[in-house]
């Protein structure tokens, strides 16, 4: 039954009852209730256990800042989610939670034992145990790991949709109470596009919760805030986005926002295409923070008992959600704040079992408020201790000397809620991620905004204004100047009559904890990490006086919290034991983000099959249809090898190999970057960019070219082609391209502007066929008739011509040494041409062959693959293509560094070829190459290591290119090649890297 | 010589149908003549008033003349969309001769995908950073920007309300149709299964 509920009143609707259940127990709510408020309303604040001793744990606050009333939501494996606040969700039909770090059962909880070893597990164990002797952590991990911890991760995929969005807007207003709805009404008047977000299911922040005492233009606050909010969603220039949280503010004003669009909803009711969240990225010109102030509590002994909450938060689960949050509640306070709240509770039908405030004098007004509804005082007094294990039941309290020490006689009183207000701290977490500076304030015992760095402007209660007069207009004047600052005019917001008896806490008597008067306090700060007021003085003892320091030593304000309630008290704590002010030793840096953000919310609609691009050529499906295996280049997806039936991925290369260079090979060569050149200055410019001599390639021929960077070292390389005086055509590596013409851009803009030289990418404009072997020219002859012959078309020169009126280029050049065809013709052709490649190649029984074969067929030439041969740190007389760097021609780039004493030394690695003493024995890429046939003791001198393998079919015995120190002079030496495991090193001989020329695999 | 089979063309979407959403459309522009123009913009101004009888666009903005679509693409590169038929590569190499500059027909480069609809704006927010209300993307814009990992060129056109041309490179677009497809699904499109299953080299 539901003991706590309020016949009238809140924001629930009671015709429509939701249940749910908590570990298994149904419990009755109605639509509007939160998780928390719903508990409550059926008399039960113990949610779970806190994370290292593993101590009951109540609902303290009422929203975000909830530092401890977390549950693990849904069952599912893939659904469940844990560490949600019971302050934040709203209950449904069919919602399932259950209580997080406990076991078996919450109330008989195994964990609590860590409770009583409380004096061996104390602050700084979890940092001693990392810093400690190697090997504790190993020890201690698996223990710890099992005794503290907070919700279960899901074990499978996240069946739910997530999604990123982006908008532009004049002024994001933050937060949609008073302030921010006046600031979003002034900013939207004057003509601003704008954006309002706030974290509740509906507008009105502190106004919900207000008695009806208070009014706005004579209506009760919760009828004028619906009355601004449809104002304001009637508006074309206004988004308004509920339950949505501004996570982080970053540079330029963008702003993260966090967007939950279902989890309110019971899964039935969930909008099929709806996402379940949404991560709103937000540029604003300007940004109101309007993110109102979080009451903090006061550290007392044991003051971590269910039933002790936030004084503003009792008064809200009475008003907000008709849920009484005790019927016999001692208020303990040191502000103004606390007493209305004191009165509102009793005014919607608990008994105040008192009012202990510890300040020296008290408002008379109030005193005589509190005698009038007949209230205990227990003026400069505070609580020493309390009872009660679910749920609080009795306090004792005494009065406070002049040096804050108990005295005199400890009173019992007894109460089943115990409602606390140490102040309020302006919610200032985004301005200081934001840059701002605070300061801090003495009046309120908090710190504020003090210096924007960004264009943003706080408004409010987070701007250390409490009373609701001061919220409405610093909200209209933070709206209206943000829209003037964005470049609109002024426009008149109509003025407002406001009632109100609401007492802030705008001076707020500084009381960080309260001593026990015996010798043991266990007053807790941090209820989610087990944090007390002696821990934090421990820190400080063994000499952790920073702030940051003390933070990362205690571990406060570090759970999925952040210290919202509790970081200005620890920093409070920390400076009255160092005997120094607070602003002397400020506050731990505020970071991204305000509260923690799924996972799936960060990944968006980018996951899985949307991850990143697949590149294919226009002959993917070909390849596809032909059971191609794929291997990635960057995006691109390369038919790697194609295995017949019963063909093994190696037999199939040796075999396509082979037919390279007895038949007719066909490779799909599309990827291959490609580069339109044009300009009259295009042969200086390549003078320049390539090491080699540009200046006489006629038209029609075709040039191999190394580039180099400024350090001398191989960036890429390609074969380009003189189109015309003007024109070339270059080809870069696959995977270089785009790096290739950022780099020629970089040159042409920043370097050279004086020459007259364009650059366009067409990479894909090209689909590239290439062909290969003894018979291909027969092929080519078929199909394109006489002129292309071997000894009328010589080699390193390209011809253009049509087939059926489809223009095609074609390349007489060869990455395999042997005769071979690069046949472009327009992508949209591509399958077209290939098809008719494979029908008329096969009478010479064409092969297509992958990217594994083409690089066999290169290794056995000794042509090199940049990237694979090359490393970022080998310059072409490294390569020993001392032929390609010319000493005629001009500067190059790169051309300096080959000059340094490093580069021309004569034992830098050099690129070389190696055969194995045994023809069969296939060396592993990446291997070691040593001097000696059985491996030394370490250190193991090194000579160098294999950077290509393979068996070559051709020449019948295994080949590899190797880097090895002063390779050049090494030729004929005998090195062995160290294997994986403890196998022997394997004999080899250095050659030359031709595997092909006369006698050379000999 | 041998007979050979006519030849056939295949655009980068070929293999997908158009999308229809509530207040949103997707369809490809297949096999557009593209052809992109590098070198001062006077001089290619030149040659756009006398191929296609229109004044060059500036800054950030496209050019719509019957035969073709001119989009300013940076200050010294235009991009010129025309239907299939017409070889403007040719009219402007031809028209360009001598001149310093650079004429590349990027035909097969690129696709286009048309997207339209009230809806639209809300669709391209989801994978673009820019501004994309009307009062900052209007009529005759045209971006150069990234969605997700594909550079594309973004331009709202002038025929039409809330209709978007987005040129994108031809290996992008099966990635970029599925993306938009999943964008849209909120309005009605049918997610797409990006083009997959290869057996990956182990």
């Amino acid at each position: 039954m539901s003991t706590y509920r309020l016949d009238k009143g809140g924001l629930i609707d009671r015709t429509k009852p939701l249940r749910f259940t908590f570990d298994g127990k149904p419990v009755l709510g109605f639509e509007g209730d939160t998780i928390a408020s719903a508990m409550i309303a059926n008399g039960q604040h113990m949610v779970g256990r806190s994370f290292k001793y593993h101590r009951p744990r109540g609902i303290l606050g009422i929203g975000s800042e909830e530092p401890a009333a977390l549950v693990q939501m849904g069952d599912g494996n893939a659904e469940t989610t844990p560490n949600v606040r019971v302050t934040e969700q709203e209950v449904f039909a069919g919602l399932s939670v259950r209580s997080q770090n406990a076991w078996p059962s919450l109330e008989f909880d195994v964990g609590r034992m860590n409770d009583y070893a409380w004096r061996f597990i104390p602050a700084g164990f979890y940092y001693k145990t990392f810093m400690g002797p190697p090997g504790a952590w190993m020890m201690f991990e698996p223990i710890i790991r099992k005794a503290a911890g907070l919700g279960k991760s899901p074990t499978e995929a996240d069946p739910d949709n997530y999604e990123h969005v982006n908008r532009h807007c004049d002024v994001l207003v933050i937060g949609g109470g008073p302030s921010g709805i006046m600031a979003a009404e002034a900013a939207s008047l004057a003509g601003a596009r704008v954006i309002l977000v706030d974290e509740s299911n509906q507008l009105g922040g502190q106004l919900l919760g207000e008695t009806t005492e208070t009014t706005l233009n004579d209506q009760e606050p919760v009828e004028w805030v619906v009355a601004a909010e449809a104002a304001l969603r009637a508006r074309e220039n206004v988004t308004i986005l509920n339950r949505t949280t501004a996570f982080g503010y970053y540079a330029e004003n963008f702003v993260g926002l966090w967007e939950k669009c279902t989890d309110h909803l019971a899964p039935s009711d969930r909008p099929e295409r709806a996402p379940r969240e949404r991560l709103w990225r937000v540029r604003a010109k300007h940004v109101v923070l309007a993110t109102g102030a979080i009451e903090r509590s006061i550290a007392f002994h044991e003051n971590d008992r269910p039933g002790i909450m936030l004084a503003s938060a009792a008064q809200t689960y009475a008003y907000r959600y008709g849920a009484l949050p005790g019927k016999n509640i001692l208020v303990f306070a040191n502000n103004d704040a606390a007493w209305t709240n004191a009165f509102a509770l009793k005014e919607a039908g608990a008994n105040i079992a008192g009012i202990v405030d510890a300040r020296p004098s008290i408002d008379a007004g109030l005193l005589a408020k509190a005698a009038e509804v007949s209230i205990d005082l227990f003026p400069r007094s505070g609580i020493v201790g309390t009872k009660g294990h679910a749920r609080v039941k009795e306090a004792s309290i005494r009065t406070l000397g002049e040096d804050g020490q108990p005295t005199g006689a400890t009173k019992q009183v007894e109460c089943d809620l115990i409602a606390v207000s140490g102040g309020y701290n302006p919610n200032v977490s985004l301005f200081s991620q934001s840059r701002g500076k605070l300061k801090y304030d003495e009046n309120i015992a908090g710190f504020r905004p003090a210096h924007s760095w960004q264009k943003e402007t706080s408004a409010g209660s987070c701007n250390g204004a409490f009373d609701l007069a001061s919220c409405l207009t610093e909200g209209v004047k933070a709206g209206t100047n943000a829209a003037i600052a964005v470049g609109f005019k002024e426009a008149k917001v109509a003025s407002l009559t406001l009632k109100s008896n609401q007492k802030t806490a705008a001076e707020t008597f500084e009381l960080w904890d309260v001593p026990s008067g015996t010798g043991i306090q266990r007053a807790w700060v941090d209820l989610q990490n087990d944090v007390t007021a002696k821990d934090l003085r421990l820190a400080v003892q063994e000499g952790y006086s920073s702030v940051e320091h003390a933070k990362r030593y205690t571990t406060m304000g570090m759970g999925t919290d952040q210290g919202k309630t509790s970081g200005v008290t620890a920093f409070g704590i920390l400076a009255q034991t160092m005997g120094k002010s607070i602003p002397e030793v400020g506050v731990t840096t505020y970071r991204q983000p305000y509260k923690s953000v799924s996972l799936g919310a960060i990944a968006g609609q980018h996951m899985g099959e949307l991850y990143a691009p697949r590149r294919g050529t226009p002959m993917h499906e070909w390849h596809r249809e032909a059971g191609a295996h794929f291997e990635t280049v960057g995006d691109w997806l390369r038919a790697w090898v194609y295995p017949q039936t019963g063909e093994t991925w190696q037999r199939a290369v040796q075999r396509e190999s082979k037919a390279a260079r007895t038949g007719i090979g066909i490779l799909d060569a599309s990827t291959l970057g490609k580069i339109d050149i044009r300009g009259k200055d295009s042969r200086e410019f390549l003078n320049r960019i390539y090491t080699n001599a540009w200046s006489k390639l006629g038209i029609g021929k075709c040039r191999y070219g190394l580039m180099l960077k400024e350090d001398g070292m191989v960036f890429d390389d390609g074969v380009t082609t003189c189109l015309a005086d003007d024109h070339f055509h270059m080809t870069t590596t696959s995977g270089g391209a785009a790096g290739v013409l950022s780099h020629l851009e970089d040159y042409l803009q920043t370097e050279w502007p004086d020459l007259d030289v364009w650059c366009t990418s067409v990479t894909e404009e090209w689909a590239v066929s290439s062909i290969c072997g003894p018979k291909c020219h027969q092929l080519i002859a078929d199909l394109f008739g006489d002129g292309y012959g071997p000894d009328d078309m010589p080699f390193m020169t390209m011809k253009e011509t049509e087939l059926e009126g489809v223009p095609v280029r074609i390349f007489r050049i060869s990455f395999t040494g042997e005769h071979s065809y690069e046949i472009n013709v327009p992508s949209e052709y591509g399958r077209w041409f290939w098809d008719t490649l494979m029908e008329h190649g096969a009478q010479y029984d064409i092969t297509p062959y992958g990217t594994e074969a083409m690089h066999l067929l290169r290794a056995e030439k000794g042509f090199i693959i940049v990237g694979q041969e090359t490393d970022g740190t080998i310059t072409p007389h490294d390569l020993r293509m001392d032929w390609i760097v010319s000493q005629k021609k001009g500067d190059f780039v790169g051309k300096r560094s080959l000059f340094r004493s490093d580069t021309v030394r004569k034992d830098r690695h050099q690129l070389v070829g190696l055969i194995t003493e045994d023809r069969s024995k296939v060396v592993d890429e990446g291997a070691h190459i040593i001097a000696t046939s059985t491996e030394p003791a370490p250190p193991v001198p090194m000579l160098g290591h294999v950077t290509s393998s393979y068996y070559s079919p051709n020449i019948q015995r295994s080949i590899a290119l190797a880097l090895v120190k002063g390779g050049g002079d090494r030729m004929g030496e005998t090195v062995y090649v160290t294997q994986r495991g403890n196998g022997e090193p394997i004999q080899a001989t250095i050659t030359d890297v031709d595997f092909l020329a006369e006698g050379a695999a000999s | 010589m041998t007979s050979i089979k006519a030849p056939f063309k295949q655009s980068p979407l070929g293999h997908r149908s158009a999308l229809t959403g509530d207040g949103v459309q997707m369809s490809e522009r297949a096999h557009l003549n593209k052809t992109m123009l590098r070198g001062d913009l006077e001089t290619l101004g030149s040659a756009v008033a006398s191929v296609a009888g229109a004044n060059a666009p500036t800054a950030s903005q496209s050019t719509y003349t019957k035969t073709c679509d001119v989009h300013w693409i940076g200050p010294d590169t235009l991009m010129v969309l025309a239907g299939e038929g017409e070889a403007l590569a040719d009219s402007f190499s031809s028209e360009l001769d001598g001149k310093a500059c650079q004429v590349a027909n990027i035909s097969n480069n690129y696709t286009v995908i048309e997207l339209s609809g009230a809806r639209a704006r809300d669709v391209l927010q989801k994978l673009s950073t820019l501004d994309l209300d009307a009062a900052a993307f209007g009529k005759g814009a045209v971006a150069g920007t990234v969605f997700a990992h594909s550079n594309v060129v973004l331009a709202c056109r002038l025929d039409a309300p809330d209709t978007f041309d987005i040129v994108i490179r031809r290996s992008h677009a099966d990635y970029l149709w599925c993306l938009i497809a999943d964008a849209g699904y909120e309005y009605g499109f049918d997610k797409q299964a990006i083009v997959a299953g290869e057996t990956l080299r182990q």
